[in-house]
């Protein structure tokens, strides 16, 4: 019986303690591209961050993606957007507390903003 | 029994007391931006609507989306869009009322539109895959 109680907790810890990963999307800019600019790629970079809650689940906000891709783009000095990246977030849950990490990587590039001539 | 009722009902309305739920997106821009056109931003905007309900929570409709749209755009004169926004909806549950917080945060910019130098040659390429020239076999 007792070790019945032992096998019975072991798994609830095993199921609790895993982590599912989603993929978010692909996105083609992090930031808007001003049409009167020139774009300059830097490099590829990576990003995340994470939120945990006792309980319930994390709030989903618009924090958790814009502090991921501030993340990512401080790797770059100078970097102002992310281009053609992809998203995913893993949804980890171990007993009462559950984690949201939101991972962003792409290509870091710079913007440099001026004035197109029209007619 | 009754007592027994009277405490569970009570325990689940005070859990419920204050709770709250956030989901929002951070994204480039509110509208298209013309590839002929020059944007100028004009500052920070923000914007939010706040609605409360008994029972039921408040409806999210297309109306209100756009008045915290435009509110946001009213606050910078000239302003078409919004650019690299966060938008949040927010509802915070108290015991049989929940208010519900629309947020949109973001640089409010200007669009003129003109026309691009263009050379007659260049034509727009076929959007569906079946409407492309297959390329000829060189020998």
């Amino acid at each position: 019986m007792r070790n019945m109680r032992l096998l019975l907790c072991l798994s609830a810890l095993l199921m609790s303690g895993c982590t599912q990963t989603y993929l978010v999307g692909f996105e083609p800019q992090s930031h808007f591209d001003y049409p009167n600019s020139n774009i300059y790629p830097m490099g590829h970079v990576k990003g995340q961050v994470s939120k945990s809650a006792f309980l319930s689940m994390p709030d989903m906000s618009s924090a958790l993606k814009y502090e991921a891709i501030s993340n990512a783009l401080q790797k770059q000095p100078g970097s102002d957007m992310l281009l053609n990246s992809f998203h995913t977030m893993d949804l980890t849950n171990l007993f009462i507390i559950n984690t949201i990490t939101y991972r962003v990587e792409g290509t870091a590039a710079r913007m440099k903003a001026g004035e197109q001539e029209l007619r | 029994m009754r007592h027994l009722f009277v405490i569970g009902f009570a325990a689940i309305t005070a859990l419920q007391a204050g709770c709250s739920m956030t989901v929002g997106t951070f994204q480039p821009n509110t509208h298209f931006a013309y590839p002929n056109s020059n944007v100028q931003p004009l500052g920070h905007v923000s914007a939010t609507l706040k609605e409360g309900s008994f029972f039921v929570p408040p409806e999210l409709n297309k109306e209100k989306v756009e008045k915290l749209l435009s509110d946001a755009l009213a606050q910078k004169p000239g302003a078409d869009m919004v650019v690299n926004y966060r938008l949040d909806t927010k509802y915070t549950m108290f015991p049989f009322y929940t208010v519900q917080t629309l947020t949109l945060d973001g640089t409010a910019v200007s669009m003129k539109v003109g026309e691009q130098n263009i050379t007659p040659e260049s034509k727009p390429p076929a959007t569906n895959p079946k409407d492309q020239v297959p390329k000829r076999k060189s020998r």
